[in-house]
């Protein structure tokens, strides 16, 4: 039978802690691209956090992993998990628990608002979804929805000093689109404004996709604006 | 070698192992083993490599000794070894890179799991920093095939602002990232061009990210306290 024992120092451990950070959320990523399967996604998810329990690491990065994965899964419970609303709406709800229990080990500030930031965006896009999917309970649906956007996340986003950019043009997309859906509410020239910053910010960062999206709001806002006179 | 390829269960591309040496992460000798080993080669001789590999387990050396080899004698220009599936390896042309496929069995991969751990704790950390750079390096490719964007909500590593963005003070980051900027070239292959050409190779590299997952050695590198015994 063989003995042999292998020392670690205090760089490897956090070399490789830096390391597996990258390389598991890019492989649970990359999986989520290839794979195209919600369940599959999720269960790899989950499998890193139990992981991630076995190494018994406390601390802000780990926690701030551990938050992130846990933004993933509702990443996939939010847009993929359309038919049974009630069932992504208990999941979302699970997950937010677990964040802000995990939230306490996080020392920098500024990470908590960034953070609580994501948990707001996410809740206002779950509404904005069962709404669309018509689930919602409406004009009150609509009202929720811009008041968690502009009450909460551009609220949070004003404290933040830096790389604000992209998350000020996803909250000025996600309002366009809430605008489409409820031709009552009419636009400001401040969120016509903001599309168009955003707008910009997306093609400068290649999110083309969201770039796409910003224009056609633009577009779709401008012809309710004129077929209403 | 052997150990070195049998630590990816999916096995390597002959690729892999040249970005490997050019970024340091092994010695350039590998295309002169892998010759000598597959090269005009009879099984005779291959099954005295393998013998040599360890005298302690009677078992597994039993079932190494079978030879399971079937086609073979195909040389690939590159690398002047033959292809076909031999008992320890399997090595099969990959047509669209222009290069080999080198994939361990299931049986050596038990075995040098199992008696060779102190080796393979020792290339773990080389291993894993590959598989990180060939992660980005395909989350990169995929941007730039355009063949998946970032959603409104996404959250994932597509995702470079903000919360998502990786750690200024990330070792990783600093050490090949930075200033750098290492990627795995091969993926830049203008013959990837497809979403079917980018995801052909994630399938062969799938059960290598997944294995990234193997605890066994990655614990006792975040343990309090940083030691690893094997009995």
């Amino acid at each position: 039978m063989t003995h042999f024992a292998i020392q670690f120092n205090k760089e490897t451990r956090k070399e490789t802690l830096d390391m597996i950070e990258i390389l598991w959320f890019s492989t649970l990523t990359i999986y989520k691209i290839f794979r195209k399967n919600a369940e599959a996604v999720i269960s790899l998810a989950s499998k890193m956090l139990g992981l991630l329990n076995e190494f018994d690491v406390k601390g802000s990065q780990v926690a701030l992993f551990k938050i992130k994965l846990r933004l993933f899964i509702i990443g996939i419970i939010v847009k993929q998990r359309r038919g049974d609303i009630s069932h992504a709406e208990n999941e979302f709800k699970s997950e937010v628990k677990l964040i802000h229990e995990l939230k306490s080990e996080i020392a920098e500030p500024d990470t908590i608002q960034r953070i609580t930031f994501e948990l707001e965006f996410a809740k206002a896009y779950l509404l904005y979804r069962q709404k669309k999917d018509r689930h919602g309970e409406g004009q009150k649906r609509f009202q929720e929805i811009v008041k968690i956007l502009k009450d909460s996340c551009d609220k949070i986003l004003g404290t933040l000093h830096y790389q604000t950019d992209i998350d000020r043009a996803k909250v000025a997309l996600l309002l366009s689109k809430v605008h489409i859906l409820n031709p009552k509410e009419t636009t400001d020239t401040i969120l016509k404004e903001r599309l168009f910053s955003g707008l910009k910010q997306f093609q400068r960062s290649t999110n083309l996709k969201l770039a796409l999206e910003t224009s056609y709001s633009i577009g779709y806002l401008h012809y309710q604006y004129i077929t209403r006179f | 070698m052997i150990m070195k390829l049998g630590v990816f269960p999916g096995g390597l591309l002959s690729l892999d192992l040249k970005e490997m040496v050019k970024h340091d992460f092994i010695s350039d000798d590998w295309k002169d083993a892998l010759t000598s080993l597959f090269t005009k080669e009879t099984e005779q001789s291959l099954k005295l490599k393998v013998y040599s590999v360890s005298d302690s387990v009677t078992a597994d050396r039993r079932r190494l000794r079978t030879p399971v080899r079937r086609s073979t004698l195909q040389l690939i220009d590159s690398l002047q070894i033959s292809t076909g599936d031999f008992f320890w390896i399997q090595i099969n042309k990959i047509l669209s890179l222009n290069g080999v496929l080198l994939k361990p069995t299931e049986a050596v991969i038990e075995f040098l799991m199992r008696e060779f751990q102190k080796e393979i704790q020792e290339f773990e950390l080389t291993r894993l920093n590959y598989l990180t750079l060939l992660s980005l390096s395909f989350l990169r490719k995929i941007e730039n095939l355009s063949i998946y964007h970032e959603k409104i909500l996404e959250n994932s590593a597509v995702c470079k602002h903000g919360l998502w963005a990786i750690a200024e003070d990330n070792s990783f980051y600093q050490k090949f990232i930075k200033e750098k900027a290492i990627m795995v070239s091969y993926l830049d292959n203008s013959s990837i061009k497809t979403a079917k050409d980018i995801q052909n190779i994630y399938n062969i590299h799938e059960s290598n990210f997944l294995s990234s997952l193997r605890l066994t050695f990655i614990k006792p590198m975040i343990a309090n306290t940083g030691i690893l015994t094997f009995c």
